[in-house]
């Protein structure tokens, strides 16, 4: 039971931090901080008599759990922080309800929102891109999660069309 | 005292090992379905992935479950209420790492950049990730997959799905950063 109460309170005090310290100041790097966040509750929790005093299999149990369901809000939060054209549209079409929209309306609002020019600050806000003489280059070296997710890709062959 | 270095219970360890081992199958199997089944594509190779995976936590789990006799509570907890959502949120977060690799337009983007020692231009982006056309692609996929009915020029909501997710998203976006789209001006 220990693993379970303790997983389901550290993500109960972890959310609640988030969406306080969200609301005073929205940090510049979100999902770094989120990270960071996670993972400060989590050490901080190991500081308390509750960890000293249990098993190394139930705290590295808590952590399996506790961080298996951070990850997994880190990989929503992506959609949340960034607008994702396919739920833009669909936000759009259910608000509009039964009277539709017209195609050339939809496809209008969904070009006004400028997707590529985003990342690009995006990387360059997360220092993996630099803008010089009008050109973006890369900011030091190759990012290795960034390598690692490419390179997980050529086990499936090739990607399909952008879009 | 720190009871931790006593645990020697090799079922206790399975039982915190379950999750990840089911894991590495789920990716295995999803692998080998998109590599060498004809006809699977990605979304129904993560389906196999995961029901293999889940099998492989059924079968680590239950011999433990079963032979824990006192403990069974705790077994039962820990096998079923805490390795059945670890292992959920691991298979969400693989597939996750997946897709980032094949839609995320900022991990294309940075693929070219890394590609291109000199640098890219905003205008070579502009004419290869075309706004336009990246719009139309992903219309015509919803349209295709009856997520959007398209009629006499106008388009409408079909299926359901997107409709419930990105209701869910916006409001998670109200909720946590006072905004719907990133692109309105914060009043917080």
């Amino acid at each position: 039971m220990f693993v379970l109460l303790a997983s389901l309170l550290l993500l109960a005090m972890a959310f609640g931090l988030h969406l306080a310290l969200w609301r005073i100041r929205l940090p510049k790097r979100q999902i770094p901080a989120l990270l960071c966040l996670f993972v400060a509750v989590f050490c901080a929790s190991l500081a308390t008599p509750f960890a000293w005093n249990n098993s190394l299999p139930n705290i590295l149990h808590t952590a399996l759990l506790y961080f298996s369901i951070s990850l997994a809000y880190t990989g929503i939060y992506s959609g949340i922080e960034y607008d994702s054209p396919t739920l833009s549209l669909m936000h759009l079409l259910a608000k509009s309800g039964m009277n539709g929209v017209s195609c050339d309306e939809a496809h209008r609002i969904l070009c006004e929102r400028p997707f590529v020019r985003t990342r690009l600050d995006a990387l360059i806000r997360s220092g993996l891109v630099a803008q010089k003489n009008g050109r973006y280059i890369l900011a030091g070296k190759p990012s290795f999660l960034f390598r690692f997710i490419l390179e997980y890709q050529k086990l499936y062959g090739p990607i399909s069309p952008r879009g | 005292m720190v009871r931790f270095l006593q645990e020697a219970d090799i079922s206790r360890w399975l039982l915190l090992l379950a999750p990840v081992l089911a894991l590495a199958v789920n990716a295995g199997v999803q692998i080998l379905a998109v590599r060498f089944q004809k006809g699977t594509n990605l979304f129904l190779s993560f389906g196999k992935g995961f029901l293999a995976g889940f099998l492989m936590l059924v079968i680590l789990v239950l011999p433990v479950l079963a032979i824990n006799g006192n403990g069974f509570q705790d077994g039962y907890v820990l096998g079923v209420l805490v390795n059945v959502p670890a292992y959920m949120a691991l298979s969400f977060c693989y597939c996750n790492f997946v897709l980032l690799g094949r839609t995320s337009v900022r991990i294309r983007i940075y693929s070219e950049i890394v590609d291109t020692p000199e640098g890219v231009c905003l205008q070579d982006f502009l004419i290869e990730y075309d706004e336009r056309a990246l719009m139309k692609k992903r219309v015509e996929r919803l349209i295709e997959s009856r997520d959007i009915i398209e009629k006499n020029g106008r388009y409408y909501a079909g299926r359901s799905r997107f409709v419930h997710v990105a209701r869910i998203i916006f409001l998670a976006k109200r909720m946590i950063l006072g905004r719907e789209s990133e692109f309105e001006m914060k009043n917080h």
